[in-house]
């Protein structure tokens, strides 16, 4: 599979960014404290679930479920050249990191996300880490540039006597004396598939909860959040488009925005995240607002 | 230099240190795997039942349980003058706090047990906050001074705390007791414990937890650990004490160890000392394999 440009990851990377963080940020703004407990338990969600999607897959083709596993054999979609990572551990108990440099930090202090930026830090990695090896782990992420810090300080461990007797096998070889060796070992990246597919989780959840905690006002500030999430993204392509020659008409959209110019889009999977009409307003509030804005 | 109340303080820090060495290396010298597994989860199921303990105290007294509470009563630690720490910020939500130097850990370090030091500052505060918090708690805790590199990597400088209690993720009676819209509780109206106190109670529940997890796990021959790491200590504890009194021209060993070691003077006080937070068996045993054998060495009526 060819490589994409360099531009459209970042144009996907800054797309999934910005809609947590508009989103996220009209919530707060519109609801306060409950708007606030909407978009942190949405995080959580999309955390658990992508930790858990993970896990299913190494389960099936009998990988250990640890930290060297997590950090070598999922299927992230860190593509983007921005990223800028000290490694200074890996084993199975523990990864050790540094992030230097994180296109969601940059997008974060560019529209002075503040606390909303922090939040989503402090709430994805513990429900994506932990949850991953059967809520065992221990996320630990003491510094984050989301709150102020120079860099990111990751430790994230798991330890065989923070295990039951029964996942201690399913963890760590050494635990597990018929272990043969994984089925499969590697994970192509899905690029463009699986950016959509995070972001669909990402914002189905925030949809989900901003619906469950708040009712119909929540749904209407998710709409707005959509709504000024695309005038802002317009002007990034815009700007994008400009640099690279190209024209910001609906093949760009179709290209550069991680859902395209529609939820019908070929290879995307909704199943299990159609609920509380999660498509339509996505459909309606993004896709058909930047197609809106080609005809212009 | 030191005044003489720091020194109580800080034999009384090393202490604790030099047990839970002694404790950890012999379950993982007679028991393996195991027995490191079950001072693991002592260490937590200690700091759980403390921080419940705590959260129950406060909601009793009707003071917030929130982080403006625990880390003003808590922790202990910091009263020893050989504990550089910086508070970055504190508010009833976030704690973020660096270590630069501790007691524990160049104990740890100079016992060659930093991988046991690991273990216990991973396990401990988590298990702490997480009661306190009712689990809704972000605890991170990234840089350890006891942090065992395997890798030729240069070990941690600090220790680098954040940890988050979120209101939004609270409802209903936790929040009320939690996030108050009542006015701030300054730090003297908080009922707090002298550090003398908490180390006391530290030593029992820490103490009784492995002893208990031991047996439940490893039935005699984690007893067995237990009791020959609480012989082993008996000789390093007296050899301390002396070795203190002498340097402070103390008189009397009985006082001078009653005040430079976390543990009851007499027997009696010790049974109220575990009457809250140790267990009979517990303390049975460390009656026989530690204290007694302390005083007849120390000659301590």
């Amino acid at each position: 599979m060819q490589m994409p440009k360099d531009s459209v990851i970042q144009n996907w990377q800054d797309s999934f960014t910005m809609l947590y963080g508009f989103l996220a940020r009209q919530l707060v703004e519109d609801h306060g404290l409950r708007g606030e407990r909407a978009a942190r338990l949405a995080i959580k969600d999309f955390g658990n679930d992508r930790g858990e999607e993970i896990r299913r897959r190494h389960l099936k083709d009998g990988i250990k479920i640890n930290m060297l596993s997590l950090f070598t054999l999922a299927n992230e979609c860190f593509g983007d050249s921005r990223w800028a990572r000290e490694l200074q551990e890996l084993n199975p108990q523990e990864r050790a990191s540094h992030t230097l440099s994180c296109p969601l930090a940059d997008v974060f202090k560019k529209y002075q996300f503040g606390e909303i930026g922090r939040m989503y830090c402090e709430e994805v990695h513990p429900a994506i880490y932990n949850h991953y090896p059967f809520d065992h782990g221990q996320c630990n992420l003491a510094k984050t540039m989301s709150q102020g810090d120079d860099y990111c300080d990751f430790n994230i461990i798991l330890r065989p006597y923070d295990l039951p007797d029964d996942l201690k096998g399913v963890c760590f070889e050494e635990y597990d004396p018929a272990y043969e060796g994984p089925k499969s070992k590697t994970y192509p990246n899905l690029h463009k598939g699986g950016f959509a597919s995070l972001t669909m989780r990402l914002v189905y959840y925030l949809i989900a909860n901003a619906s469950k905690e708040l009712g119909t006002s929540g749904i209407d500030s998710i709409q707005k959040g959509m709504h000024i999430c695309a005038e802002e993204l317009w002007k990034v392509f815009a700007e994008r488009a400009a640099e690279s020659n190209e024209t910001l008409d609906a093949a760009y959209v179709a290209e550069n925005f991680p859902f395209g110019i529609t939820t019908e889009e070929a290879g995307m999977d909704w199943s299990g995240y159609t609920d509380f009409h999660a498509k339509e307003i996505i459909q309606t509030n993004l896709c058909d607002l930047l197609i809106a804005y080609t005809q212009n | 230099m030191n005044t003489i109340e720091e020194l109580k303080v800080q034999n009384q820090q090393d202490f604790l240190s030099m047990l839970y060495i002694s404790v950890a290396k012999q379950a993982q010298t007679i028991c393996g795997r195991r027995g490191t597994e079950c001072i693991g989860k002592g260490i937590r199921n200690a700091g759980r039942t403390y921080g419940e303990a705590l959260r129950k105290f406060l909601v009793e007294q009707a003071i917030p349980t929130n982080f403006e509470t625990l880390f003003v009563m808590e922790p202990y630690c910091w009263a020893d003058p050989r504990m550089r720490t910086k508070t970055l910020e504190l508010t009833p939500e976030v704690m973020r706090y660096e270590v630069y130097t501790c007691p524990f850990a160049d104990t740890c370090r100079d016992a060659g047990a930093g991988d046991l030091g690991n273990m216990f500052c991973e396990q401990w505060h988590r298990g702490l906050v997480g009661a306190f918090t009712q689990d809704v708690d972000k605890f991170y805790l990234t840089k350890k001074l006891t942090v065992h590199r395997t890798n030729g990597c240069r070990p941690d400088n600090h220790c680098k705390f954040s940890i988050f209690y979120r209101c939004a993720l609270t409802q209903g009676t936790q929040r009320q007791e939690s996030f108050p819209d009542t006015a701030k509780v300054s730090a003297d109206q908080l009922p707090m414990r002298s550090v003398s106190e908490k180390l006391h109670i530290k030593y029992v529940l820490l103490l009784t937890s492995w002893i208990d997890i031991l047996k439940q796990d490893l039935g005699n021959e984690g007893l067995c650990a237990a009791a020959l790491a609480l012989r082993s200590l008996v000789d390093p504890t007296a050899e301390m004490m002396l070795h203190y009194a002498d340097m402070r021209l103390a008189k009397d060993i009985g006082i001078f160890t009653k005040e430079n070691l976390p543990i009851a003077s007499d027997e009696k006080a010790l049974d109220e000392e575990w009457a809250d937070w140790g267990s009979e068996e517990a303390k049975k045993i460390f009656l026989v394999n530690f204290y007694r054998p302390l005083h007849k060495k120390l000659g301590i009526e």
